[in-house]
């Protein structure tokens, strides 16, 4: 095996035109299969009045309808149990995973077949490779392996490099964390809140992580992988390296990484996904330097054609020069930066849960945080309440407090926060997707 | 002389790449046991990404059982 630095250096490094002729390659063939096999795509592309020999360039990319996740469900619910986007059924899959369903709706179920989840692996190794994991390293998969799709990529990504995998499914924290320790992980996987969690735990059981063998912390699952306070807190509490990676269960793997020189955002994996940045109003291209929806069109699963698919994520996009690893895919500088409609409205000034997240974990004694709007009588009210390490004193709490009231004001208009110590273990804990914006309000006012 | 995706031509060793890909696919259209059929198609699912990955072949193999 060469030393190459890219898993994949033919096309990872491909010049931009090069990459783009490759894209139109896969997408011509992509639509015409969805066309062909789904019922859900044969109905939408002909409704749209498109037809796959239209695709000239990638700007006919726009003759394509977009999906949304609510299309999806209503084709679940149709015809259930899958729907009409599988061109295949059970009997000729090999698994099926779910979405995560945190916010209460039905989940989407996702099936692959073989060919798909070998390549759900592979995106995965395009992202460890860069990361600098490689086959002599030991990785620990601080996960339960249920039906969410989570990091099973990841793992059977490791055992194709190589990677001596520790699965750490139906274990307590305790018991992970003592795990790592025990088995000389290099590598461990989890999302960022469990990885501060891991850590929290080994400090309460007078382990020593910072002492420990692990050198790459890899995290996904949420976006605070790249909120810079929050990955430095890891990289601080771990004595590792923290890089992030983004994917999501409609797409079934990882689409973009952090590589080692780490500029500030994750590569996108542009040859096997073809990206778009949309504004999420008029659903016209963002110009360059401005946020948009990530719409993804992905050329990895057959079962499941996933054709300009609406994700909600927000993005920036940048290029790849920006980066001086010698990739050519472009970059979403911070990674994902959050929901488009993760907003919420306080006496008219704009909040975002990520942007709170960024100033709380420059705090480093704050075990878990929550953020709770109200409404009180005609008035919104929002409220931080903050669990410290069990031992913080008074006197520290009453400094810190003040400090972070005065530091969320600044970033929020003035807005006034109300900051409350909530008692050690109060708050809610989360191993996979952290969801600490509470919003008790019916609506927002104004709205 | 065989050329990738985009028109560039193959070295030696991706036209070898290629060449297994196709074997293996050749493979999966034979009558086998249980023991090949099931792990021709499980070497297949693997090794489609070598090609794919380095843009030889982009095709859907779901009518193999891949």
């Amino acid at each position: 095996m060469t030393q190459s630095p890219y898993w994949n250096p033919r096309t990872e490094t491909l010049p931009r035109e090069r990459l783009e002729a490759l894209q139109l390659a896969k997408l011509r063939s992509l639509c015409e299969w969805a066309e062909a096999r789904s019922a859900h795509y044969k109905r939408s592309f002909a409704k749209a009045g498109f037809a796959p020999d239209q695709l000239r360039s990638l700007d006919d990319l726009r003759r394509i309808p977009l999906l949304t996740r609510e299309e999806w469900m209503a084709s679940q619910d149709a015809k259930p149990p899958y729907g009409e986007l599988p061109v295949i059924g059970p009997e000729t899959a090999i698994r099926v995973h779910t979405t995560s369903g945190t916010s209460g709706r039905t989940p989407l179920r996702a099936l692959d077949s073989r060919k798909d989840w070998a390549w759900v692996a592979e995106m995965w190794a395009y992202g460890l490779w860069a990361c600098g994991v490689r086959p002599t390293d030991t990785a620990y998969i601080a996960f339960g392996y249920g039906s969410f799709i989570g990091f099973w990529g990841l793992h059977y990504a490791m055992e194709k490099m190589g990677v001596l995998n520790v699965p750490g499914g139906a274990q307590t924290t305790e018991a992970r964390v003592k795990q790592i320790l025990s088995f000389g992980a290099t590598v461990v996987a989890s999302t960022p809140t469990y990885a501060l969690r891991l850590a929290q735990e080994a400090e309460h059981l007078g382990l020593d992580l910072k002492g420990s063998a692990v050198r790459r912390v890899i995290l996904s699952g949420e976006p605070a992988g790249s909120i810079p306070e929050t990955k430095a807190l890891i990289e601080e509490q771990w004595g590792a390296k923290a890089y992030d990676t983004a994917g999501m269960t409609e797409v079934g793997t990882i689409v973009m990484f952090e590589c080692e020189h780490q500029p500030g955002g994750t590569h996108i994996i542009e040859d096997h996904v073809l990206e778009e940045s949309l504004d999420p109003d008029t659903l016209e291209p963002t110009a360059a330097g401005e946020r948009g929806e990530r719409v993804v069109t992905s050329f990895g699963r057959q079962a499941i054609p996933l054709i300009r698919y609406r994700t909600g994520d927000q993005i920036l996009r940048v290029p790849g020069s920006r980066c001086s690893c010698g990739r050519t895919a472009d970059i979403y500088e911070g990674g994902i930066l959050g929901r488009v409609d993760d907003m919420k409205l306080v006496r008219g000034t704009n909040v975002y849960p990520r942007a709170i997240e960024g100033i709380v974990r420059s705090f480093p004694h704050v075990e878990e945080f929550q953020i709770r709007i109200t409404r009180e009588e005609l008035r919104d009210e929002i409220a931080l309440l903050v669990e410290m390490a069990p031992d913080y004193t008074a006197d520290g709490w009453t400094a810190m407090r003040k400090d972070l009231h005065k530091e969320l004001a600044e970033a929020h208009e003035g807005l006034n926060f109300r900051i409350e110590r909530a008692e050690t273990g109060a708050l809610p804990r989360f191993e996979l997707k952290a969801k600490r914006l509470v919003d008790l309000r019916d609506r927002p006012m104004g709205a | 002389m065989a050329t990738d995706l985009i028109g560039a031509e193959l070295t030696a060793t991706e036209e070898r790449l290629l060449a297994t890909y196709e074997d293996l696919k050749a493979l999966c259209r034979e009558e086998l046991p249980p023991v090949a059929h099931a792990n021709v198609r499980a070497a297949l699912a693997v090794y489609a990404n070598v090609v794919v990955s380095m843009g030889l072949a982009y095709e859907e193999l779901l009518d193999l059982g891949v």
